[in-house]
């Protein structure tokens, strides 16, 4: 059976000498919501772009639905509804219009158009213009135009962009949705990681061109083990103290702390009497736990800048 | 497919592409009427010197309204970034420029009606000669015709230049040059295909070799024109 909806083979994509995608192996597996993530030009659109055919890849292959996107493009777009960056839309026309035109060259019925603005919530403002569409409903109209074809596969780059709370919220749930009720595999895009936090079974994550981390959502969150901070006078000999009566300790001179992964009541109590009692001052303990952004900012390499 | 296509471009298609080819008709016309009116009436060819007149004004007009439907038609997708989106549809890219070339001769074709009603209309009103239908018809729609190879370039430059400053000049430039390029000996500028409109007429001698040669050149510059437009990557 087929275990991924997409795969891609050391996918590259080269602009002049500069590579903006570098060798890239992504596994989207079926049924699943893919979370991909990365900071603003790091290479998501681009990757995007080839999956979908808009741009050549330079080289590397791609395979969608267990089929060579190079000779099965149309079938393989035949099966892909998608959104990509900004929506698409014919702002002279209604809400309906716009989708009548996909259902035209799709070959669908005028039913299905109902269905799906339905489920996007734009029946009302159906028949009024798009430019007169807040983003909010514009970016759902997308949305409502990459279901239209019941896709085995949806492919959704940055779909909350420019979107208000309320509107985010309800895009979430549509999303979390479309696997159970109907599926669909997801590939959504964005740089937040706390919105790919909230629905993604699997995370891809890139920077500068390269994939620096793909797999599960557990084993992004296993990165974010806690930690017990203790400040104080003298870390390095306290970490010697702890380490004899083997536990993990690690001593940070900077900020005059150690840390341990230990992190039980307990434990962390015999601990502490360990340390006074070995004449070592404590000013501080405290519990610190590594946030998911914390991690993606770690992998990305960005901590340090603005 | 291409069919369906066609019909989805029919929903897009913006009110003003429906009224160019009436307002070139009413121009053409008018301009004939007035012209012959003012300076021909009492020549030699009598009412029939309207068709000359008509000659003069044909390609230029057939060659505009060619240049402002392609670049409206290209700019639907501009404005808005819907080429992505057309690009993902799933049919062959090329498709996609033929249903839009399509549209062109459509409407061009709307015009070539719009001038024969208003010609023959004028003629019933004007005078009790029997009615030339061969040049009534046969005139507007080998312009038509014979700008099949005019239509295919500025539908590629419109679609391929985001802005269309570009496309237009060219084909204002070209619509202007088509009768001089006509009416040079040279066969090298004769055959460049601004000249063909003019050259179609059934007034001139040896029309007809221009009209195949339109059809002939116009489907391979259409054909070359949208392999072209399927390679390329639209943001």
């Amino acid at each position: 059976m087929l275990e991924y909806a997409i795969d891609t083979k050391q996918l590259t994509r080269r602009i002049g000498r500069r590579e903006t995608v570098k060798e890239i192996n992504l596994k989207v597996p079926i049924g699943g919501i893919y979370g991909f993530l990365g900071p603003n030009g790091a290479g998501k659109t681009t990757t995007i772009r080839m999956l979908l055919g808009l741009i050549k890849p330079s080289s590397g292959e791609i395979s969608i639905l267990g089929k060579d996107l190079k000779r099965d493009r149309i079938n393989i777009l035949g099966e892909i509804g998608s959104l990509v960056e900004s929506p698409s839309y014919y702002a002279h026309l209604s809400g309906y219009k716009n989708l009548k035109i996909i259902a035209l060259i799709r070959g669908i019925s005028e039913t299905r158009i109902k269905e799906v603005l339905k489920l996007v919530r734009l029946d009302k403002d159906a028949y009024r213009q798009v430019k007169n569409y807040s983003l909010g409903m514009k970016q759902r109209l997308g949305i409502a135009a990459a279901l239209i074809t019941y896709p085995k596969l949806l492919i959704l780059d940055e779909p909350t962009n420019g979107l208000d709370p309320s509107g985010i919220q309800e895009i979430r749930e549509l999303i979390t949705r479309l696997p159970r009720d109907y599926g669909i595999t997801v590939l959504i895009s964005s740089h937040l990681l706390s919105e790919i936090e909230q629905v993604a079974t699997h995370v891809g994550i890139i920077n500068n061109g390269e994939l620096i981390f793909q797999g599960s959502i557990q084993k992004l969150t296993e990165k974010s083990r806690p930690y017990l901070w203790i400040e104080t006078d003298h870390p390095e000999e306290a970490a010697i103290a702890l380490r004899q009566y083997g536990w993990d300790a690690d001593p940070e001179l900077v900020t005059n702390q150690v840390k341990t992964s230990v992190i039980e009541k307990p434990q962390s109590a015999e601990m502490i009497k360990l340390l006074v009692n070995s004449q070592h001052e404590i000013y501080r303990v405290a519990e610190k736990k590594k946030t998911l952004e914390d991690i993606f900012l770690e992998l990305t390499g960005q901590e340090h800048s603005l | 497919m291409i069919f369906n296509l066609m019909r989805a471009e029919g929903v897009k298609l913006k009110s003003i592409c429906k009224w160019i080819p009436l307002i070139q008709g009413v121009i053409l016309i008018s301009m004939t009427a007035l012209e012959w009116y003012l300076y021909f009436r009492q020549g030699p060819g009598g009412v029939y010197a309207g068709f000359a007149v008509m000659y003069m004004f044909l390609s230029f007009i057939m060659l505009l309204g060619t240049t402002l439907l392609t670049s409206i038609l290209a700019s639907t997708e501009h404005d808005t970034r819907t080429w992505k989106q057309l690009m993902t549809m799933p049919v062959p890219k090329n498709y996609i420029y033929w249903s839009k070339l399509g549209w062109v001769f459509i409407l061009q074709l709307c015009t070539v009606m719009i001038s024969i009603i208003g010609m023959c209309v004028i003629w019933l009103l004007y005078t009790d000669e029997p009615m030339p239908w061969n040049l009534m018809i046969l005139q507007p729609l080998f312009a038509c015709i014979s700008s099949l190879p005019i239509m295919a370039i500025q539908l590629w430059l419109s679609s391929i230049n985001f802005n269309q400053a570009l496309p237009i000049a060219v084909g204002i430039f070209g619509s202007i040059a088509s009768l001089f390029l006509a009416r040079s000996n040279s066969i090298w500028i004769q055959i460049l295909p601004w000249s063909y409109p003019a050259l179609s007429s059934p007034l001139i001698p040896g029309h007809l070799q221009w009209i195949w040669i339109s059809i002939g050149i116009g489907l391979l510059l259409s054909t070359a024109c949208s392999l072209q437009f399927a390679k390329r990557e639209f943001d």
